[in-house]
């Protein structure tokens, strides 16, 4: 910013024309991957190729690659952050062994388990609050 | 009562006496700012959507082959046309073309209403199947990511037709475009979202 004091840069309208194409070839090959059955790749791959597109759009579309370091800090910081959160969930699902089905099943048996544990309790109190009653009736 | 004397009543920031480069990038900046905090909040509706297909693969399976790719792919081809004939327009302004400017703007503006009639069809033909947001878990995450999408839509059209309705009294020129390239990142982002969004809601095949 300031080192040049022009206002913005011009850039052939071929350029935008090419970008437009190449975004037209990589929905293609978006819409091409989603037939292959590759797991958990196909995620990766439809990101992957979505980045690609939004590389384009960013640099050539919305002028990035004229752009200063200040603008760029305010583009990579919503990506990081971004990324981080979804390589967690991904990191998170790669590594489960178990269904949410699965983990459901003792967090039910945990809730049968502390609801035995009330009535224990309760009968407790009801013990205690029959002593109260006699010590009550004592007195008078 | 001010020691800075240029001040004038009635006014508190003089932005006019602003240099007219740093007013233009710092306008732009501010657009970039607000832009990040869009990536956020989709973000994390992504992060949402992540969560629950892995939960329930095969809600998520059926749902996306209830949708119809062939629409979601044409609104797609639809935007980047669109974001093309933005860019094209932010160009008309840098040259001074203001003829290119306005032809762009007014195209930019049709392909975007063509995008509204695909999703009018594909909304009514879901919801005359029955299918609407809390039907399952896949159509709810899908009508709230397409519909805040689609609210973008409405608005990037607002700023689009404020553009055009000033590049009609010729106030965008070679040494004044800021408003038309800002309005042109806003647009753009409603191209990055749907880039994104597209493969996920209507490619899961398997």
């Amino acid at each position: 910013m300031g080192h040049d004091r022009k206002m913005g840069h011009v850039q052939s309208p071929k350029v935008y024309l090419g970008v437009l194409l190449g975004l037209f070839v990589l929905t293609v090959a978006t819409v091409a991957v989603s037939y292959l059955d590759l797991g958990v790749l196909n995620d990766v791959v439809a990101i992957a190729v979505a980045s690609c597109k939004a590389t384009l759009v960013i640099l050539f579309f919305m002028h990035g690659r004229f752009e200063d370091r200040i603008t760029w800090a305010f583009i990579w910081y919503p990506l990081v952050l971004v990324g981080l959160l979804l390589g967690g969930v991904f990191l998170d699902y790669a590594n489960r062994v178990t269904s949410m089905q699965d983990v459901m099943t003792p967090i039910s048996a945990v809730e049968t388990a502390g609801e035995a544990g009330d009535h224990k309790e309760e009968k407790a109190d009801d013990g205690e609050e029959q002593k109260d009653e006699s010590q009550d009736e004592s007195n008078y | 009562m001010s020691a800075n004397p240029n001040w004038e009543p009635g006014t508190f920031f003089h932005l006019h006496e602003e240099d007219p480069v740093e007013e233009y990038e710092n306008f732009k900046l501010g657009m970039w700012i607000f832009l990040a905090t869009e990536v956020l909040l989709f973000g994390g509706i992504f992060a949402g959507l992540f969560i629950f297909k892995y939960n329930w693969p095969e809600v998520f399976r059926l749902g996306s082959q209830a949708l119809d790719w062939k629409l979601g792919s044409v609104n797609t081809v639809i935007l980047l046309c669109s974001s093309y004939t933005m860019a094209m327009a932010v160009d008309g302004a840098q040259r001074g073309k203001n003829k290119q400017l306005k032809l762009n703007l007014l195209l930019t503006l049709l392909f975007a209403f063509g995008f509204l009639v695909v999703k009018y069809f594909e909304w009514s033909s879901k919801f005359s199947y029955g299918y609407f947001p809390g039907s399952d878990l896949f159509f709810s995450v899908y009508f709230m990511s397409t519909g805040l999408h689609l609210l973008h839509v409405l608005i990037g059209m607002s700023f689009i037709g404020l553009v055009y309705f000033r590049a009609r009294q010729e106030r965008y020129h070679e040494e004044n475009f800021g408003g038309v390239e800002v309005c042109g990142l806003y647009w753009h982002l409603v191209d990055l979202i749907w880039i994104f969004l597209f493969p996920l809601l209507y490619l899961l095949r398997h």
